[in-house]
């Protein structure tokens, strides 16, 4: 199986002492890997390490072998990025808001804007300005983005933020088909744990700005257990490691 | 398309978007025909012709380099690049260097300053010429020297904003300081007269120098040098801020 993200004890500290801490985790081409944990555990913090938003204090990330450090352009042209709310310019329709990121890749023609569009069902209002969208609507259009360049790894955070129903059950086909079809590595931060269940090949729990515990959900589901569940309980025992110490 | 390319692009397209520098660019052109305008019926009133037609370019362009320009440029910088981390989050997760977004921006607005000046000369060599008389090829010469070296004084505070601009979160707080770092500079001028040679406000009439021709040799040459070395220095220090960001 090809590595598609290998991240190699992966730090950053903020100054008021949180971050992340030596996380290491690697991802093959096709699967879909959820992050879940509590508000301010680190989540955000490490998928912005690894797409470069934040400069690691320690550690290594390497997309499909390019190192984001020493090889930035090459590594970004395999990476699509949906981190916390999506950036887009408000005065711009949805197809021009895609055509001034296209013109950052030679692959990527009008073709293949439009068909983005239509894959998260923007197609009827590409014409529109985004001031007048609705949140969900900046959302499917931040997804859009993220999967313009056809890349072979997406960050998603918290991808079904402000999505009505109809809008959830349309990513998670979307995101299905893609890992399916398009062999398409998928990272997603969320706290919607039956979502994740649901969506995900693996899941891991960051705590306290470090990794501790990875499992398939296969595996924790032959365990008799949700994910929500396993989470509990991991949780738990982190608590009852971190007070006996 | 080069990445290079595509983001001069995007950052024009983005610039040129924006109701206000629409507004602008009308208000360039607007300037010097109304200035002929007024000449004419001032002319025409009182028989008094206080500046010639071959004047009106270069009243123009004092006009536009003592307060005008560099306001706009203060208002673009302010907007482009103090530090939004949503607006500079849009193109940080490309497969761009940070720097060749820094430098398109800077290249976006610095191309945009010099449409503002070859509109102006256009209009007001029309404006002289309509409302007055044609003003001769060595007047038309003079004009284009003149707005070509005012340019250079314009790309050193394009620079020193966008130094500043990356000390700011926002578009206000950015937009008022250079607007008092430019008061100062010129309030030093007054203040320190033998020193006035380091404020960037010295050279704002800098193309008169030129003008003068060999008699100032010495100060053209140290003009030059200041302008250059200094608008350098400000360029990396605010590409050194740009590129190490956190978001």
């Amino acid at each position: 199986m090809i590595e598609v993200l290998e991240a190699k004890h992966v730090t950053v500290r903020y100054k008021n002492k949180r971050g992340v801490h030596d996380i290491s985790l690697t991802l093959r081409q096709g699967e879909i890997f959820g992050l879940v944990g509590p508000n301010g555990a680190g989540k955000t913090t490490f998928l912005k390490a690894v797409c470069g938003l934040l400069r690691l204090g320690a550690g290594e990330v390497k997309i499909c072998g390019q190192s984001i450090h020493t090889n930035y352009e090459k590594a970004m042209l395999h990476m699509g990025c949906l981190i916390e709310s999506p950036a887009l310019y408000e005065e711009f329709t949805a197809h021009h808001n895609l055509l001034l990121h296209s013109r950052f890749y030679n692959h990527v023609d009008r073709e293949q804007i439009e068909a983005v569009l239509d894959q998260v069902g923007l197609s009827r209002s590409k014409s529109e300005k985004v001031k007048n969208f609705s949140q969900g609507m900046k959302q499917r259009l931040g997804i859009a983005s993220a999967l313009l360049s056809k890349p072979k790894l997406i960050l998603l955070d918290e991808p079904t933020n402000g999505l009505d129903v109809d809008g959830v059950i349309q990513f998670k086909e979307l995101i299905r088909s893609l890992s399916l079809d398009s062999q398409l590595t998928i990272l997603i931060s969320s706290h919607q744990m039956f979502e994740l269940e649901s969506l995900c090949h693996r899941v891991g729990i960051i705590y306290d700005g470090e990794l501790i515990g990875t499992n398939e959900t296969s595996d924790i589901t032959k365990m008799n257990q949700t994910l929500e569940q396993w989470y509990i309980e991991q949780i738990r025992n982190q608590r009852d490691d971190a007070a006996y110490v | 398309m080069s990445n290079w390319k595509g983001a001069i692009q995007n950052e024009w397209d983005i610039l040129w978007k924006k109701k206000t520098t629409k507004f602008f660019v009308g208000f360039t052109v607007l300037v010097p025909i109304s200035l002929g305008w007024l000449l004419d019926k001032v002319n025409l009133s009182f028989g008094l012709l206080p500046i010639s037609s071959s004047g009106i370019p270069l009243f123009t362009l004092a006009i536009l380099i003592s307060a005008y320009l560099p306001l706009l440029i203060f208002m673009l910088v302010s907007d482009g690049l103090t530090f939004q981390p949503q607006v500079l989050k849009a193109f940080f997760l490309r497969p761009i260097h940070r720097y060749k977004l820094y430098c398109a921006r800077i290249i976006a607005i610095a191309g945009l300053i010099a449409i503002h000046l070859g509109l102006a000369l256009f209009t007001s060599l029309l404006s002289g010429w309509m409302f007055q008389e044609w003003l001769g090829w060595e007047a038309v010469r003079e004009a284009f020297l003149a707005y070509g070296l005012s340019f250079l004084p314009l790309l050193l505070w394009i620079t020193i904003a966008s130094f500043v601009a990356q000390w700011f979160r926002s578009q206000t707080g950015a937009m008022i300081s250079l607007i008092l770092i430019f008061t100062c500079s010129y309030i030093f001028l007054y203040i320190n007269p033998a020193a006035s040679a380091f404020s960037p406000a010295h050279y704002n009439d800098w193309h008169t120098l030129v003008s003068a021709g060999a008699s100032a040799t010495e100060s053209i040459l140290y003009g030059t040098s200041y302008l250059f070395s200094t608008g350098f220095l400000f360029f990396l220090i605010g590409l050194v801020m740009f590129e190490r960001r956190n978001i």
